[in-house]
């Protein structure tokens, strides 16, 4: 069933927002060489861009195949940074797989791209090998996967130190650690959202 | 008795989007990771509430549907509410669906974890009654099966198992550390005894209804699921009050269980994950794969509750220290 069209807009303001935000922080990062983390600010513009599109046809940016390509290379790009960062865990402690939340993203955008977007049957049909209820299913486990990051990443949000006490020491403060943190809760609810909507 | 430590484990994470070294401590003990699976449910009924069926009519029909052979003081309500919503169906949704997105937000982020789990315990208990029915319990046609008592009023439990205890309290399992372990083990037989009275009824007892009640969550679903079900309804077909006694003698024993010495209390919890699954596919997942669901059916809060009774093998020296201070 086609979402409904008051939820969808509702749900691409939220990704403009959100990804306008990103780039204000990719400027300001650049501009004043406050530190960031550069790839997930850009992929949540892109994702941000890519998912306000499949929401409102109106905002869709055409690039054929281009976008899912560009996702698979992310999602290659995050797993490898996610091995990493296991490899290099403190030995007695347990590291959140915050790579992995990214991975996982990417994972669900090239599904949805492949996948024609919310609620396109003809696309799903005709672009996937799989059957239906595989869809169904396949879309289910990542929008669960999202949804575990989401409360994981509320949970860590009280954790992060706010800008304020990161430039005490006399360091350039990096960009706010809490609010990138709100732009992925944004982004998992909102793609958790458009992959339960799909079927 | 072993007691239940609340092991504080610290996760050191990557705080994201920093090259400069920063670096979040967590702790997190098993109540705070049971505590967000519970936000992770309220997560998932939120999503489903944006669901475009629930912006219809369609969804308060659903909701008046659970009026049909409740007392009139039960069903009055329901049906009054199911007219507001009818009226409103767009606004209505969005409300609900931002509370519950707020609820789960609001239980992840720890500054808000005891206003959201207590506003969690009022949300439950008045979706409990005007959105099911208080769960079929008083119109004859609960059935473990179909989801009674109600996930509403499972939800509302877990609000009150899992919240924030005192840490020196010395309990057993997770779920006693703020009631206490001995209301919780009441709690306990309270829930799987229930169940195993509503095992017995005719609703679930009589010829026929198991299989009915499975052929009917079937419907629609994805070939694997659909599969599944089928094969159960076709054993349960004939043997329906025999597989009825036999659940209800299960969930009986896993009632009192929880009050035998250690083996048996361990295992408990362990059967009651494994009658949760099994729920949980005869309700075919609660719907929520053919989009008319609002939650995923009572099976994934079962084995929640049942996770929060769990007790942890007793470590090295950790009963000699126990007894010690006992002493």
């Amino acid at each position: 069933m086609t979402p409904s069209p008051w939820i969808a807009y509702s749900f691409a303001a939220l990704m403009i927002v959100t990804a306008g935000y990103c780039v204000s922080r990719l400027a300001a990062s650049w501009r004043r060489h406050r530190p960031t983390d550069q790839l997930a600010d850009a992929m949540h513009v892109l994702m941000g861009l890519a998912m306000a599109g499949m929401l409102v046809p109106l905002l869709r940016v055409y690039w054929t195949e281009g976008w899912e390509g560009l996702f698979v290379v992310a999602g290659a790009s995050f797993g490898w940074l996610a091995v990493r960062e296991w490899r290099s865990r403190p030995r007695v402690a347990v590291t959140a797989p915050h790579h992995l939340h990214h991975l996982l993203a990417c994972g669900a955008m090239v599904f949805m791209l492949a996948g024609g977007g919310t609620g396109d049957a003809s696309a799903r049909g005709t672009t996937m090998t799989s059957s239906p209820s595989e869809l169904h299913t396949l879309s289910l486990v990542l929008a669960l996967g999202l949804l575990a990051c989401v409360v994981w990443t509320a949970d860590r949000l009280s954790s992060l130190a706010p800008v304020s006490a990161l430039g005490a020491s006399g360091r350039r403060a990096p960009m706010s650690l809490r609010l990138e943190a709100c732009c992925e809760i944004a982004m998992g609810v909102t793609m958790a959202y458009m992959l339960i909507a799909m079927y | 008795m072993t007691s239940y430590s609340p092991e504080l484990k610290p996760v050191t994470v990557p705080s994201s989007g920093v090259r400069a070294g920063q670096q979040a401590t967590v702790r997190r003990d098993p109540v705070r990771l049971l505590q967000l699976a519970l936000a992770g449910l309220w997560l998932l009924d939120a999503i489903l509430q944006f669901q475009a069926p629930m912006f219809t009519k369609a969804f308060a029909r659903m909701l008046d549907s659970s009026a049909a052979g409740n007392p009139a003081f039960v069903a009055t309500p329901i049906r009054m509410s199911a007219r507001l919503i009818a009226q409103h169906p767009t606004v209505t949704n969005a409300v609900f669906a931002l509370v519950q997105l707020l609820l789960a937000l609001g239980i992840g982020w720890r500054p808000t974890l005891r206003f959201a789990l207590a506003s969690s315990v009022v949300w439950s208990a008045a979706v409990w009654w005007l959105g099911e029915g208080l769960g079929g319990v008083l119109s004859g046609s609960a059935s473990p099966v179909n989801g009674a008592p109600g996930p509403a009023i499972l939800y509302a439990l877990l609000a009150v198992l899992l919240w924030p205890g005192r840490r020196d309290r010395e309990a057993p399992f997770a779920a006693g550390q703020f009631t206490g372990p001995s209301v919780a083990r009441v709690l306990w037989i309270a829930l799987w005894g229930s169940l195993a009275l509503f095992a017995l009824l005719p609703a679930t007892s009589a010829p026929g209804a198991l299989a009915r009640m499975i052929s009917s969550a079937s419907a629609s679903q994805p070939a694997w699921l659909s599969a599944l079900d089928a094969h159960l309804a076709t054993f349960l077909a004939s043997q329906g009050p025999i597989a009825a006694f036999v659940g209800a003698s299960a969930l009986f024993a896993v009632a009192v269980g929880i009050c035998l010495p250690m083996p048996a209390s361990r295992a408990a919890p362990i059967v009651a994950i494994v009658i949760a699954l099994v729920l949980s596919v005869a309700q075919g997942l609660g719907g929520i794969l053919i989009g008319s669901s609002t939650d995923p059916g009572s099976g994934p809060l079962l084995a929640l509750i049942a996770l929060c009774y769990w007790q942890p093998r007793p470590k090295d020296g950790e009963a000699a220290m126990t007894t010690q201070r006992s002493a």
